[in-house]
């Protein structure tokens, strides 16, 4: 569960997005799309959650905006260091393929793009008119997360029914016709 | 560093603290809960409750700040759906009950009396995120001897108070106590603290305020258990930013029989299997050094 990976690429992208790209831990053998890690930060108490992006045999990546201390702080941290991380994280729900569509006014949509690409999904933007009826919407919604496996009740939200689900145990996922994009802190 | 105390045997006096443990099994692939002297369960309450509004957890210097308002799924879930989950755990299990009138605790220490995966029960009076009560009993000594007056009959299982570090001293609070035949204090809960966000200009927490815990409150909390420790038998659970051994040292020697790590979890889960592995055998013999003569 915990892993220490060596960082082969900290690139800066359009927006001020990052890519994190990282070598794939021996053993880390089986990750679902839409899954997340808690990642350490240098000089910060609580980890924070990235949603995996990119899932490769070789090779892992991680998108993200720095909208907070925390993850400006992990900006700095350069290739050829090490990242330790817990995970993977979440549990995704399973879609049937057929009428799901994920919407997102991100231009990278870190949490959505790794689920989007295992569906074979293109990433819709939120005021996508005219849903058809019985779509399944798929959009991510964004909290403050301590534990990352659902112990400390931080991350709770209220889902499409009104139920008070815990995003980290449902993979930063939920459906919903009118979401949040996922928050970065 | 076995011992021996409220009739229960620790393997070691490393407690996980009630709260970002959740009702621990949450934790059962990343950390070997079974290196654990003792484990606590995350405050329940007689009825479900959400908590308070999000956000409801934020980072400050050295810590962290929660106002999660003790959610939790209700006792009668706890103990139908969580607790079935910790079978494989040997070791003791503390429950821990919080409420808003003695009422709610007498009907939560029946509950965990009846349930014999639990070997002790933790009072929490000193939730600081809660309206309507729960601080109140930690803070008026009063209510505070009339609830454990009234729940102390309620059950034989071992019964530890966990106190509120915010007040100016805990020292004529303990000594009350232990004249009402409780079996030993939990110092401390989180102190009362809050963040502004510099851009809204507002509170952080939708809260407005909550409780600071982490390595920020280590050197507040060691005075208390300091103090207490010098006037009273009673054993107490220390608690609070403990990250590594040295500061598990520091609270033996201020006079803690156990020692509790709580938020520190969040940081590294790891951290408990590290400490546990540098305990020194003779740890206990340490115990209460800083003031004994």
């Amino acid at each position: 569960m915990k892993h220490t990976a060596l960082i082969l690429k900290h690139e800066k992208l359009e927006k001020g997005y990052f890519l994190l790209t990282i070598e794939r831990p021996v053993g880390l053998h089986q990750i679902e799309a839409g899954q997340f890690a808690m990642l350490k930060i240098p000089h910060f108490f609580l980890r924070r959650p990235l949603t995996f992006f990119e899932i490769n045999e070789n090779s892992l990546s991680f998108c993200y905006k720095p909208l907070g201390a925390g993850l400006e702080s992990l900006t700095k941290v350069k290739a050829g260091h090490y990242l330790e991380f817990h995970g993977p994280l979440g549990t995704p729900e399973h879609f049937h393929p057929e009428h799901l569509i994920f919407l997102s006014d991100d231009p990278y949509a870190p949490a959505l793009h790794a689920l989007a690409t295992h569906y074979q999904k293109k990433i819709l933007p939120m005021n996508t008119p005219t849903l058809p009826q019985d779509t399944v919407v798929v959009a991510a919604i964004g909290q403050t997360m301590g534990c990352g496996v659902g112990s400390c009740m931080s991350c709770v939200s209220k889902n499409a029914q009104g139920e008070v689900i815990k995003l980290c145990q449902t993979g930063l996922f939920t459906k919903k016709e009118s979401c949040h994009e996922t928050k970065n802190f | 560093m076995k011992q021996k105390i409220f009739n229960l045997d620790f393997k070691n006096p490393i407690v996980a603290a009630s709260g970002p443990w959740g009702f621990l099994h949450e934790w059962q692939k990343s950390v070997d809960l079974n290196l654990l002297g003792a484990a606590t369960l995350k405050t329940t309450t007689p009825l479900h409750r959400t908590g308070n509004e999000t956000p409801r957890m934020t980072e400050v210097t050295s810590g962290l700040l929660n106002s999660i308002g003790l959610a939790n799924p209700g006792i009668d879930l706890v103990i139908k759906e969580e607790i079935p989950k910790l079978h494989h755990l040997h070791l003791p299990i503390i429950g821990n009950v919080g409420g808003f009138s003695i009422e709610d605790y007498r009907h939560m220490i029946l509950a965990y009396d009846q349930c014999s995966k639990v070997a002790m029960i933790e009072v929490n009076v000193s939730c600081p995120n809660v309206k309507h009560g729960n601080l109140n009993f930690a803070h008026d000594e009063g209510l505070l001897c009339e609830l454990v007056h009234e729940i102390r009959s309620q059950t034989n299982k071992a019964l530890i108070i966990k106190l509120s570090p915010n007040l100016p001293s805990l020292v004529g609070l303990a000594k009350k106590l232990e004249t009402l035949k409780i079996d030993g204090l939990t110092i401390a809960n989180t102190y009362v603290g809050m963040k502004i966000d510099l851009k809204t200009k507002k509170p952080v927490l939708a809260n407005k305020t909550g409780g600071l815990s982490g390595p920020a409150i280590k050197a507040l909390t060691l005075r208390h258990v300091f103090e207490v420790a010098q006037v009273t038998n009673l054993p107490i659970i220390a608690l609070g930013g403990v990250q590594s051994v040295d500061d598990v040292m520091e609270y033996i020697l201020a006079g803690a029989s156990l020692v509790g790590i709580g938020s520190s979890v969040l940081h590294d889960p790891q951290t408990i299997e590290a400490i546990i592995q540098s305990l020194p055998e003779d740890i206990l013999s340490y115990k209460g050094l800083a003031w004994k003569s």
